[in-house]
């Protein structure tokens, strides 16, 4: 319905629920605002947005007035202009003239009324210190006029409460906790209240330049896929990066990374000319001398070659590469990072329901009435999911289940967590499966139409009573009653299971996904709204990697390699194909090591960080005769490369990135690429027509960019086969399966039917087995977790480059539990040595209860030479080959220890040997 | 805000590790229970001192009593004595603290010997009724013992309820309606259309008892819990059911121990006796702050959040306590109630005006000879209250003015005293009945000074919430003492724009004392002061 009301003489119509404001707005009137955002809820405070109503005495602000039918609105009158005039030299006398930021764009209303208004100063008493704790912004009281927009970001848009107004009338204040520093607050750093402030009070450290023009894409950190509004100053740098407010997925929402991280995109360690390995010396070289040693290194082995395609890269950049192996080289040697993430959920999800994605959208888990999250430090590694669930907890009431050994942040938002010894998962989630079984909580109806092998199933569990699993898992019977009856009845709506690295990083780590799968299933928790499975994805484009046909079992559009599928690619890019099935990216080195494989192509990927037991992989890697790195930096990986080629980042190039809800978005280029770096679909094509000509074979290569590439994909692979540039430019993202052009996209699988068979999903029984394959020993007493810091990303050969990031998050921490620290005689911040069977690492003590006893957990992220992975185990799940990451023996001590700890490792080697 | 407080009680005050426990029990950020904590004045952040901790009441009725004098009396002891704002306790003026321990008409030796003894005073005990007074609410009060149930039903308490418990809603909403009966906590607005109004939305819906109180000049409410708490709870019981409301919050002062213990008392006696069937009551202490008598700051309070107003619309009568209608009724409104349902709505209209029916309490301190608490038909004028029950002023001082409406009111000057006691405005200086607070304030205080006083209290008072409100009020203040150079005009400017802009009531009627004093003693403001 709408509502015609007149302002100052216009007539106007607007929605119900529409505001005075909104009307004004939309009548082209100017109505100054200050603490009004336009995508949020009014506050009220500001008190500028003064009209006069006809029959209504006084003033009204017109922000929180409602528009009614046939209201007349003054919005000019002289006790509006008198009233105004003074609510502003109110609020100018708060600010110190010079404090307040003139910022385009964002303060537009202040700076207007406060340049007209503010001839007052602030009141000495009133210039508070500047709080300039925090890396990426400073706190400028003395530009305050508590507006409370930054409070609203911080509570009510990312539900972090890390700054709240306290204390009453003059007192009152923006504030952390009892006063302290921001940065020694909850703070993440994300930096909504820098990006609502309308005064510049909040504002970021860096210096921000003239704004030349806007390019919306998507951020390149997380799967999460944020929209970003890229902001080039004159001399085609990022000045800023802002949130995008229409982007479904993020909801204008960024984290720390996505707002503050982009910094790497322009530093001097950028690579910017290809390098040729010479003399032992890698020396720039020309394009074309690097493209002819690339194109004949592979023609000679070929036969003897794998790539990695990179998660990093766009849709186009992937299908290009696994185009080219699989046509040009003669193999399904491709795979990607999804082997270290996500292999045995796509493993047990294939086996069972017959497709590796998230069932549901991220709107689901706002409309859930319990979230259920498994072995995923959501807040850390994909932010805005959490914010998302944090909003979905206060504001609707959703309960929460957390699953995880190391007490994350979300812990604090629920009394259901469950703690279960590492490597037991399959133990508890059977236990959770079992409780909802004795209590006839189990969907009847859904598990007679959709599935098969129930009974078989529930047989299976008969020894999983959580009474009988408690000592094992360490989770008391009751709780995980508790839980289960909560995930199978939620309060309302349905419940979501959102997992990560948690389950699959294991050497069961299958067996552990399709517990959780069986339990999903049987609660029916899946195909509706507010309900689904969603294995939260970690780089940005790992969906799309997969989807474009990166992995050693499957064309593009997990299409397999079936006779059917092959032919029909065969017809399509015209020419043959290899049948059998590729070395995964953990078998290549394991292939490599021993000679069996001589080549390699790595495209934005870092297995020497990323691989367990680094100190193997990199002997691996030594042995390869011929290897091509194609990076933005010199990472490990490419220090060993006979070849580097400079690639180009997220910024410069055109593409799409899916994201983790199947969300297909355009990727756009904002600046010129940097150096002489080329973006890969460029490189792969350059490579292919060299190779092309070497076997007199030409074609299939000839795409004038990547909008031309999209729709050769498209038009090999039907879940994107209604998709195109042009499209998504037009409609913004869209979530696979789109099959037609006049296809709204698919927003929640799984509805109707399973695409597996006979369209029924199956239960799956798993047995628990040994929880991991290294336990505690005398020497070895800890057992070592690992995974990510908010502040990093992966390896951090983007985030080490960011000088906040690195700042905010400078060395690697060892969390060790009180007790411990105690035992071993270390005090929070001491440095220390963690030591395992293969190697060592040096970090600092973080001395926390949020690991367990005997428990120690360290970020993967290489900071001072120090990585996770020199410890780590590999060895791997039999059906997936995920490496163990979780799980390996560990000891700690004091760095001086460390020397004893090598000689007698290099002693036991060699006894081994 | 109910852990907060007990954590207070226990610890004596909220420790940095105190707040941070209590924010990871209620899984809330703990930058959000900071702010909590500093939005009550009662609630403190540091540990009390060791010694003796000494105050004086700094409100306006204990000023006009000597307050000033006596701190410097007992400063000349050697006592560290502090001047705090009104805590309410204007009746027993001049009003000193021990520890926290109170000493009604505070004498250094009196103060002294509280130092010694800690003894705790009472209340001073209800002046017998004045000819004059119609003495309905206050009917038992002083006659019966507030602790024993049978006692206030052999005065016929809960026999308005027991006919109410055989009516419709509907009925009981209409008979109100009958009777006139109109709010007494200030703004006056007709019950019955509060109760039909939020009967238009769904169940459930949450009924308020608005016990705050927490106005200088006002103590009536605290008379009537103290001393007859069954008409408080018998009134309630039939405005809950008027709305079918099976909830209800009973917002109590964070000062009135007493009130608290004599409503909870009387409660859990109801509650056995079987007369709050299907009623889920529960008692929540408010931890100081004038702003808190406003409804909707007592919503944001009851839901544990800073005392601050919420924007309306929505009404608390559409959505109130957790986004449901809530009905939220002041206790002397409620206290009329029982007689209404006891005496039917003609009795009740007996009394009063038609316009106004009913009686209204009181609250006369100051400068006056019998400060006390007075029930008096709607109508009747000012001046026999203030002249002929408060006796006037003491021997030998002249009344310069009457404050009606407490900081939120304004000041009449002595010949405006015949006006007749009605709701609403008294007079179009800004002097309005209030809540039934008056102040009479005689010739040893200018009436600048009084509008000083008047407008730091709102500024200290401020939530803070809205610029004009909080930087406005506190602006006044330094342009009547003068130490801003200003404008002649911009002081009535800037009161004005406070009045108009500010989102709650508090900061709207901020300036009224200003805006009414130069109306009524425009020479008090003719030019700044050296």
């Amino acid at each position: 319905m709408t509502i015609a009301l007149t302002i100052d003489g216009r007539s106007v119509s607007v929605r119900e629920g529409a505001s005075v404001l909104d009307a004004a707005i939309a009548a082209g009137l100017h109505v100054p605002h200050l603490c009004k955002d336009p995508d949020q809820s009014p506050i009220g405070a500001c008190r500028t947005c003064l009209v006069e109503i006809e029959g209504i005495r006084g003033l009204r602000a017109s922000c929180h007035t409602p528009a009614a039918d046939g209201m007349t609105v003054l919005t000019g009158t002289d006790l509006v202009q008198r009233t105004r005039r003074i609510v502003l030299e109110l609020t100018a006398a708060m600010t110190d003239a010079s404090a307040v930021s003139d910022r385009p764009g964002v303060s537009g209303d202040f700076a207007r009324e406060w340049a007209f208004h503010g001839e007052q100063t602030v009141d000495a008493d009133r210039k508070r210190a500047i709080d300039t704790s925090s890396p990426f912004f400073d706190l400028n009281h003395s530009a305050c006029i508590l507006c409370a927009r930054c409070v609203e970001a911080c509570q009510s848009v990312q539900h972090i409460g890390a700054i709240a107004i306290a204390g009453t009338g003059r007192e009152a204040r923006v504030a952390a906790f009892a006063d302290r520093p921001i940065n020694a607050s909850i703070c993440t750093s994300c930096g909504q209240c820098v990006s609502v402030c309308p005064t510049g009070a909040i504002l970021g450290k860096a210096e921000e330049p003239p704004v030349a023009r806007e390019v919306a894409s998507v951020c390149p950190y997380c799967g999460v896929g944020c929209g970003v509004r890229l902001q080039i100053d004159d001399e085609d740098r990022i000045a800023r990066i802002l949130d995008e407010p229409a982007n479904p997925s993020s909801q204008g929402m960024l984290c720390v990374k996505g707002r503050f991280g982009t910094g790497f995109v322009h530093h001097r360690d950028r690579l910017t000319e290809p390098l040729v390995r010479r003399d032992g010396v890698l020396r720039p070289a020309t394009w074309d001398e690097a493209l002819d040693i690339v194109a004949e290194g592979f023609v000679r082995h070929r036969g003897s070659f794998a790539a990695l395609a990179s998660a990093k890269a766009t849709n186009e950049d992937g299908y290009v590469l696994q185009k080219f192996v699989r046509l040009l080289m003669g193999t399904n040697n491709i795979d990607h990072c999804t082997r270290l993430c996500h292999a045995p959920s796509v493993e047990a999800m294939l086996t069972q329901i017959g497709s590796g994605a998230t069932s549901n959208l991220y709107e689901d888990y706002e409309n859930a009435g319990c979230l259920m999250i498994v072995g995923s430090d959501t807040s850390s590694n994909h932010p805005v999911i959490a914010s998302r669930l944090r909003r979905a907890i206060d504001t609707r009431g959703t309960r929460l289940i957390v699953v995880n050994p190391k007490r994350i942040d979300l812990c604090d938002y629920t009394r259901f967590w469950l703690r279960p010894n590492p490597g037991t998962d399959v133990s508890l989630f059977n236990s959770l499966a079992r409780a909802m079984l004795d209590e006839g909580l189990e969907d009847r109806a859904f598990i007679e139409s959709r599935t098969e092998g129930f009974e078989e199933w529930r047989e299976s569990l008969a020894e999983y009573a959580p009474e009988e699993t408690e000592t094992m898992t360490g989770v008391a019977a009751g709780l995980v009653r508790e839980a289960a009856r909560l995930y199978a009845r939620p309060p309302f709506g349905g419940s979501c299971l959102l997992w990560g690295m948690g389950v699959t990083q294991h050497t069961c780590g299958t067996d552990n996904a399709s517990a959780l799968l069986n339990l999903a299933l049987a609660a029916g928790q899946i195909g509706r709204p507010g309900n689904g499975i969603s294995p939260l994805r970690g780089q940005n484009n790992v969906q799309g990697c997969g989807d474009a046909g990166c992995i050693p079992n499957s064309l593009p559009g997990y299409l397999g390699l079936g006779e059917e599928a092959v032919s029909a690619f065969e017809r399509a890019w015209d020419g043959p194909l290899p049948r059998e099935e590729g070395l995964r990216a953990t078998e290549m080195f394991e292939r490599a090591s021993v000679g069996e494989l001589r080549c390699m192509y790595v495209t934005g990927e870092n297995p020497l960080l990323s691989e367990p037991y680094l100190a193997h992989a990199q002997e691996a890697i030594d042995r390869l005769e011929f290897l091509v790195v194609q990076e933005i930096f010199m990472t490990e990986t490419a220090e060993r490369a006979h070849v580097v080629l400079p690639s180009t980042s997220f910024a410069e190039k055109e593409g799409t990135f899916t994201n983790s809800e199947r969300r297909v978005q355009r990727v756009r280029q904002a600046i010129a690429p940097i150096g002489d770096s080329r973006p890969d679909w460029w490189i792969v094509r350059e490579i292919a027509r060299r190779i092309g000509r070497r076997l007199s074979w030409s074609g299939g290569f000839e795409f004038d960019g990547p909008a031309a590439i999209f729709d050769e994909m498209a038009s090999v692979t039907p879940i994107i086969a209604g998709l195109s540039h042009e499209r998504l430019d037009r409609d913004g993202g869209i979530q696979w399966p789109c099959p037609t052009p006049d296809h709204p996209g698919t927003p929640r699988l799984f509805t109707d039917t399973f695409p597996i068979g006979n369209g029924r999903a199956r239960f799956f029984p798993v047995m628990q087995g040994v929880p991991a394959a290294e336990l505690p020993s005398h020497r070895f007493p800890y057992i070592l977790n690992t995974g990510r810091v908010l502040y990093h990303w992966h390896g951090g050969t983007m985030t080490r480059r960011v000088d906040g990031l690195l700042k905010r998050s400078p060395d690697v921490r060892v969390a060790i539990h009180p007790d411990d620290a105690q035992r071993e005689a270390l005090a929070d911040g001491d440095i220390v040595v963690v030591a395992s069977r293969r190697g060592d690492l040096q970090g600092r003590a973080l001395v926390t209860d949020a690991v367990r006893r005997g428990e120690l957990f360290v970020p993967f992220v290489k900071l001072a030479d120090s990585a996770a992975n020199f410890l780590t185990n590999a060895v791997y799940d039999p059906k997936s080959k995920i490496p163990e990451y979780k799980v390996c023996a560990v000891r700690i001590g004091r760095p001086e220890a460390v020397a004893a700890w090598r000689q007698e490792r290099r002693g036991r080697r060699r006894a081994s040997d | 805000l109910p852990l907060l407080l007990a954590a207070q009680e226990t610890r004596h005050y909220l420790s940095e590790e105190t707040l941070s426990a209590i924010a990871r029990h209620v899984h809330v950020p703990d930058s959000e229970v900071f702010g909590v904590a500093t939005s009550y004045s009662e609630l403190r952040l540091r540990p009390r001192s060791e010694s003796t901790e000494i105050a004086v009441c700094g409100g306006l009725s204990c000023l006009l009593s000597g307050a000033r004098e006596l701190a410097t009396e007992l400063r000349g002891t050697g006592e560290v004595v502090e001047l705090r704002p009104c805590r309410f306790r204007c009746v027993e003026a001049p009003i000193a603290s021990v520890d926290g321990r109170y000493v009604a008409h505070a004498t250094p030796q009196r103060v002294h010997d509280a130092a010694r003894e800690a003894q705790v005073v009472a209340r001073q005990p209800l002046r017998p009724a004045s000819s004059g007074e119609v003495r309905r609410v206050l009917a038992r009060c002083g006659e019966i013992d507030p602790a024993r149930l049978d006692d206030a039903i052999a005065r016929g308490a809960y026999d308005g309820l027991r006919r109410v418990r055989q009516m419709a809603p509907e009925e009981v909403v209409s008979l109100v309606n009958e009777a006139g009966l109109l709010g007494r906590g200030g703004a006056y607005f007709p019950a019955a259309a509060k109760w039909s109004a939020a009967r238009e939305y769904s169940k459930p819906r949450y009924f308020v008892v608005n016990a705050e109180e927490g106005e200088p000049g006002v103590f009536k409410d605290r008379y009537l819990m103290e001393l007859d708490p069954h008409l408080l709870v018998e009134g309630m019981a039939i405005a809950a059911h008027a709305i079918e409301a099976e909830s209800v919050f009973v917002y109590i002062n964070g000062e009135a121990d007493v009130c608290c213990r004599r409503v909870e008392a009387a409660l859990g006696q109801a509650r056995d006796a079987g007369l709050l069937e299907g009623l889920d009551v529960e008692v929540r202490r408010g931890a100081g702050g004038y702003v808190c008598g406003e409804e909707s700051v007592i919503l944001s309070s009851i839901e544990g959040y800073r005392a601050v107003p919420r924007l309306r619309p929505p009404m608390p009568v559409e959505s109130g306590l957790w986004g449901r209608p809530t009905v939220i009724n002041n206790v002397e409104t409620l206290c009329n109630l029982p007689l209404i349902f006891r005496d039917g709505p003609s009795a009740f209209r007996s009394a009063g005006t038609p316009q106004y029916p009913g009686t209204k309490l009181v609250c006369v301190s100051g400068s006056v000879r019998n400060p006390g608490l007075y029930e008096v038909p709607f109508g009747t004028p000012l001046r026999h209250v203030v002249e002929d029950f408060g006796g006037g002023p003491p021997h030998g001082r002249a009344v310069r003015a009457v404050l009606c409406g407490g900081p939120s009111g304004g000041l009449l000057p002595p010949e405006r005293l015949d006006i007749p006691i009605t709701p609403g405005r008294l007079d179009d200086g800004g002097a309005s009945l209030g809540s039934g607070g008056v102040i009479v304030i005689d010739d040893t205080m200018s009436i600048r000074d009084v509008v000083r006083h008047l407008t730091a209290y709102n500024a200290l008072e401020s939530c803070g919430k809205c610029t004009p409100c909080r930087e406005g009020t506190a602006r006044m203040v330094e342009l009547l003492d003068g130490a801003t150079p200003a404008r002649s005009s911009e002081l009535g400017e800037l009161a004005e724009a406070v009045a108009a802009s500010s989102l709650c009531g508090l900061g709207q009627m901020a300036p009224l004392p200003y805006l009414s004093a130069r109306r009524h003693f425009p020479d008090e403001f003719a030019a700044n002061p050296p």
